[in-house]
């Protein structure tokens, strides 16, 4: 029955079919009809009937490409080529904004110098100029803390995805870390506090006795956190532990509360290899993510050694050893090191103002428009001055 | 054509393997075009939902508003050509051809591809043009394309300021 349904319209087909491939019919531009995600929009017309669709008679004189299929179009181009064909048209310049590209790319530095930003990548060694960026600032609050010295933070992500914050208190501070997900803030005792197990504290074991750095990353949806570890305090780095954060995020519904409830909830795992992926240190933003057929080396951790920003040194997780990376040609002036995923704006934190009272909160804004990126004097001073 | 047996029942072919199971798309212009449902849900996301959405097959006829018959079938075409070659390069070759030839069909094409979500399809058109771009200054592109620069002096002066570096 169904069968004999479907045959009896074919003759029908057949004549028109043919029809079809003998006649050129002149070309009707669809495409922005078709572009649009609202199907039942589009059903809503009356087949047949043109002028329902006056967007497309219209758009019949220009070629211009719809900007969706520009952007998918350009997210295959290298960024300095799909950067370059944002003078196409108006278009195409908002296409370019979206630039989020497609399978393998480089790596790329950030070069933060006051009223430019450079980017630079590993394969292609060349520097872009972005221009000046327009902060608008969403901003979260830290839980009342006294500080008085230097606040180092780093970010995971930006702060639209699963995003931690990480902020380290130097010198006088409490040995605090404060983790931030989404808008909420975790707060986890670290050094000092043994008693909320399993926590932080019991990362230290993994790293012998000496000075460490740690580096807040994520990994799609992975926390990773990179301890750097030096004999002395003077010395250069030798070693490196990576843990992968692990967490209920069942509780990130309590709002109010939730820093002191997820404190026992942390757990740290130690990651023995990166396979695939790489991971890329910087004073501010650290990445990691697959580098097949980006020039880089699997499995390897790339960093600078404190104090010369210019040679870049990689760590093999496999045989711990460590051998000299590419050297980006930098010159002495360079003052932060902030890797980033080329087509990934920052979103950055703006402002890390210290109460004058004690026991008020250090506020920290947070960016929150795109495309974004700061300039070193946007940026608070505890985060990027290094020695 | 001897591909369009496979993908597009016609007459005779349809009645000699009953067993296939077809569906019928309709053009904007109100033409019908029968389908191969296996051949057609293999490429198009769209259908292959619609299908399922649906429960079945039986006598569904999926109206594409957005897409002309010529588009249409042009489109079919190269599915057949992908459908028969495990590899893309067969059809890469097409997609070419098309672009050279008819650049606006291969446009529509384009279009009517990432409409019914033949998303391979789609991928693969856009690379060829993004490996056509990639040789292209951008005055070239916009002859391609016939696209008008419609910046004012001043945006293009502060365009290349910010791009200073990509054209060294």
């Amino acid at each position: 029955m169904n069968l004999f349904t479907i045959l009896s319209v074919v003759p029908a087909k057949k004549a028109i079919f043919d029809n079809i491939k003998l006649e050129h019919l002149k070309r009707r531009t669809t495409l922005k009809m078709m572009t649009t995600s609202n199907m039942e929009r589009k059903f809503e017309s009356t087949p047949g009937n043109s002028d329902a669709h006056p967007k497309m008679l219209s758009s019949s004189v220009s070629r211009d490409l719809p900007a969706d299929i520009v952007e998918l179009i350009l997210n295959r181009l290298s960024w300095p080529k799909a950067l370059s064909l944002g003078r196409v048209s108006r278009t195409w310049r908002a296409a370019v904004q979206n630039y989020n590209p497609m399978g393998a790319q480089s790596p790329c530095l950030l070069h933060l110098r006051p009223g430019t930003v450079r980017l630079f990548s590993t394969v292609e060694q060349r520097c872009s100029l972005i221009r000046r960026p327009k902060l608008n600032g969403a901003s979260i609050e830290l839980p009342p803390l006294q500080i008085k010295g230097d606040v180092f933070v780093t970010l995971s992500s930006t702060p639209t995805t699963r995003c931690l914050l990480l902020a380290e208190f130097s010198a006088l501070s409490d040995g605090k870390l404060y983790f931030a997900e989404d808008s909420f803030l975790f707060v986890v005792d670290s050094i000092l506090r043994a008693d909320s197990e399993p926590s932080l504290v019991d990362s230290w074991r993994f790293m012998d006795e000496g000075e460490l750095s740690m580096y807040l990353i994520k990994c799609n949806s992975e926390i990773l956190v990179v301890f750097a570890a030096r004999e002395d305090k003077n010395g250069p780095i030798n070693d490196f532990s990576v843990f992968q954060l692990e967490q209920d995020t069942s509780l990130v519904n309590m709002k109010n509360r939730i820093y002191q409830r997820l404190l026992p909830q942390v757990s740290f795992v130690k990651v023995e290899s990166l396979r695939d992926h790489a991971i890329f240190l910087g004073n501010i933003q650290s990445l990691c993510f697959p580098v097949e057929n980006t020039g880089c080396r699997e499995n390897c951790i790339y960093f600078t050694q404190p104090g010369d920003e210019t040679a870049w040194h990689v760590f093999d997780m496999g045989n711990k050893r460590i051998s000299d990376g590419p050297n980006l040609g930098f010159k002495a002036s360079f003052r932060s090191l902030v890797w980033i995923e080329p087509g990934v704006m920052l979103y950055w934190i703006r402002t890390v103002e210290y109460p004058e009272q004690p026991g008020k909160l250090p506020h920290l804004g947070l960016s929150a428009s795109t495309p974004v990126m700061a300039t070193h004097e946007d940026l608070p001073r505890g985060i990027y001055n290094q020695p | 054509m001897s591909t369009e047996s496979k993908e597009i029942l016609v007459g005779e072919s349809s009645q000699a393997k009953p067993e296939k199971k077809t569906i019928v798309l309709m053009a904007s212009d109100g033409d019908e075009f029968v389908v191969d449902v296996d051949d057609i849900t293999n490429q198009s996301e769209m259908i292959r939902n619609l299908i399922s959405d649906m429960g079945g097959t039986d006598g569904l006829q999926v109206p594409l508003l957005n897409v002309t018959a010529p588009v249409l079938a042009k489109l079919l075409e190269l599915f057949n050509v992908s459908n028969k070659n495990d590899d893309d390069e067969e059809v890469t070759q097409k997609v070419k051809e098309l672009m050279e030839a008819e650049l606006n069909m291969m446009i529509d094409v384009l279009g009517a591809a990432n409409y019914i979500e033949a998303t391979s399809f789609f991928d693969l058109s856009c690379k060829v043009l993004a490996d056509k771009f990639k040789g292209m200054s951008v005055e070239e592109v916009r002859e391609f394309l016939n696209i008008e620069c419609d910046f004012t002096e001043e945006e293009l002066q502060q365009i290349h300021a910010e791009n200073a570096w990509a054209f060294d």
